[in-house]
């Protein structure tokens, strides 16, 4: 008990202390080197500056949420779904996978640009960029787990005389879940990636441009502590977002869920 | 009503990739209900031999027939894991080959209570794998393995990662169900003494290749009381098997 006390308060205590240094740091290199609030702006000019831009920063995070959800949500569909068909057929694997992995090697920047020449600029550009990003590694994570299943597990599977299709119902897919949740914590950060950056590209959809058009649009004005708010409000939705797949995660795994046995999960 | 197989291997071999030759020219039959342990040094084949009688591998050479259950329509077995499904409670796994073959969850859950009862896991039945212990796990494997009312029971090495308590008890569990199911069994172990409270016979093979090094039939009567362990005819045969061991090469 007093070991899982200091373990909480160590994990409480320790970011503290750490974010307490960080931000003594961050007001020591204001003043010290004498900066502008346009240089370095202090966490108190960001924050008035963000109240002060409530309704623009709250209409922009909310159309970043939407764009990122779509995304996200969309990646995590077809992007189980089609590892549960790479998992299936080992043509489709030996043929596909090698194309998703390139697809993963071009870069952000350079996908969005062709995204948004081709789907115009929107919600829809921003979605698909988010949903690009988001996509490969819920893939191969859901793949790694679909695929580790303990040989003795599926042998005794084949001697119940279980099909291909309760193979996967029943052990496979249960299997994968803990690797699936892997992928979608990292894609759920990574999906906030996408839609600035798709919004960077793409946002000004007749005025309802997210956080990374906000961001674009504050940088031009030089309005320095608003980009900051902005940005920060970037890393919030982020924190939902892995929030939201945690919560998930312990909602339908915690009761059986060891991560001994899952031990790359 | 199923009868137990009566099983015939002839000329039985295995080759691995490589050449290895795991067994050679194994041959034996074994009676409907008997119960059979092979015992022999590590590499010799035993666990390739359950191997093969359960399907999961092709033969090099050789035949296993089973002469009295053509098609062998149930057939379990029981790994050196439990092997049990953490995302399912006991209940759940016990019942776990029943829903395969659809049958009805009622009909299911009635069979795995019944089950659970009689291997002591009546309590346990909502618990998952994570909150058993080693014995408790091996337990509910057991239950599991009896759900579809097997034939046949191949059992490799169940009981090896257990404490002497739980694998005593066990084995006295098993036997009472032997007893009175009388299904036929192939126990693969390294514990002579566990072989012997078991088996009606004790195969010993030789290593590299497996070949059947001697049978020794195991003169005990049907119904084996803890107390059987302390008798000088269990003593006696355990003395003989590990005599004839001692006999076998061993290729480290």
């Amino acid at each position: 008990m007093k070991r899982l006390i200091n373990g909480k308060a160590l994990s409480i205590g320790l970011p503290a202390v750490f974010g307490g240094v960080f931000f003594a740091i961050w007001y020591a290199l204001r003043f010290s080197l004498e900066l502008h609030h346009y240089e370095l702006p202090t966490p108190i000019e960001i924050l008035q500056a963000g109240w002060k831009q409530r309704v623009p920063l709250a209409r922009a995070t909310f159309t970043t949420f939407i764009g990122s959800a779509s995304g996200f949500i969309l990646a995590a569909i077809i992007g189980f779904l089609l590892s549960i068909f790479l998992a299936a057929s080992s043509v489709l694997r030996r043929g596909l996978y090698p194309y998703i992995i390139c697809m993963q090697m071009i870069p952000i920047i350079a996908t969005s640009a062709i995204i948004v020449l081709w789907l115009d600029v929107g919600l829809v550009s921003v979605a698909t960029i988010a949903f690009f990003i988001s996509f490969f590694p819920i893939v191969a994570n859901s793949l790694h787990g679909l695929r580790s299943v303990p040989l003795e597990q599926v042998e005794l599977f084949h001697i119940y005389k279980a099909s291909r299709v309760q193979e996967f119902l029943h052990l496979r897919i249960p299997f994968s879940l803990p690797s699936l949740f892997t992928g979608l914590k990292i894609a759920a950060t990574l999906s906030v990636i996408g839609s600035v950056t798709g919004e960077i590209f793409a946002g000004s959809s007749e005025g309802s441009g997210g956080l990374g058009f906000m961001i674009i649009i504050y940088k031009s004005k030089y309005w320095i502590p608003e980009m900051f708010a902005a940005t920060f409000l970037c890393c919030l939705l982020g924190f939902i977002f892995v929030g939201f797949v945690l919560a998930l995660k312990w909602l339908l795994l915690h009761r059986w869920y060891d991560k001994t046995i899952h031990k790359d999960a | 009503m199923l009868c137990p197989p009566k099983i015939t291997i002839s000329h039985l071999s295995k080759r691995f990739a490589m050449g290895v030759d795991v067994l050679r020219d194994l041959n034996i039959t074994i009676q409907s209900g008997e119960f059979i342990s092979f015992l022999g040094p590590s590499g010799c084949g035993k666990s390739t031999l359950l191997r093969l009688l359960a399907n999961l591998e092709k033969p090099t050479e050789g035949t296993i027939t089973f002469d009295n259950n053509p098609q062998l329509n149930e057939l379990a077995f029981l790994f050196q894991e439990s092997t049990l499904l953490p995302w399912l409670t006991v209940s759940g796994n016990i019942s776990m080959p029943l829903r395969l073959r659809k049958v009805p969850r009622e009909e299911r859950t009635l069979i795995a209570e019944k089950l659970a009862d009689l291997v002591g896991l009546k309590h346990a039945l909502d618990y998952y794998p994570r909150q058993l212990s080693g014995g408790m796990k091996m337990r509910a494997s057991l239950a599991r393995s009896l759900s579809l009312n097997p034939q046949l029971l191949l059992l490799d090495e169940p009981f090896g990662a257990l404490d002497a308590i739980s694998r005593n008890r066990l084995n006295e569990e098993l036997h009472a169900i032997h007893y009175a199911e009388k299904w036929t069994a192939i126990l693969v172990t390294h514990s002579i003494q566990e072989a012997v409270f078991l088996s009606d016979r004790v195969i010993l093979l030789d290593s590299q290749p497996g070949r059947i090094h001697k049978i020794i039939p195991v003169d005990l009567p049907d119904e084996r009381p803890r107390s059987i362990r302390e008798s000088n005819q269990y003593q006696h045969i355990v003395a003989e098997i590990n005599a004839s061991l001692s006999e076998i090469p061993i290729q480290i």
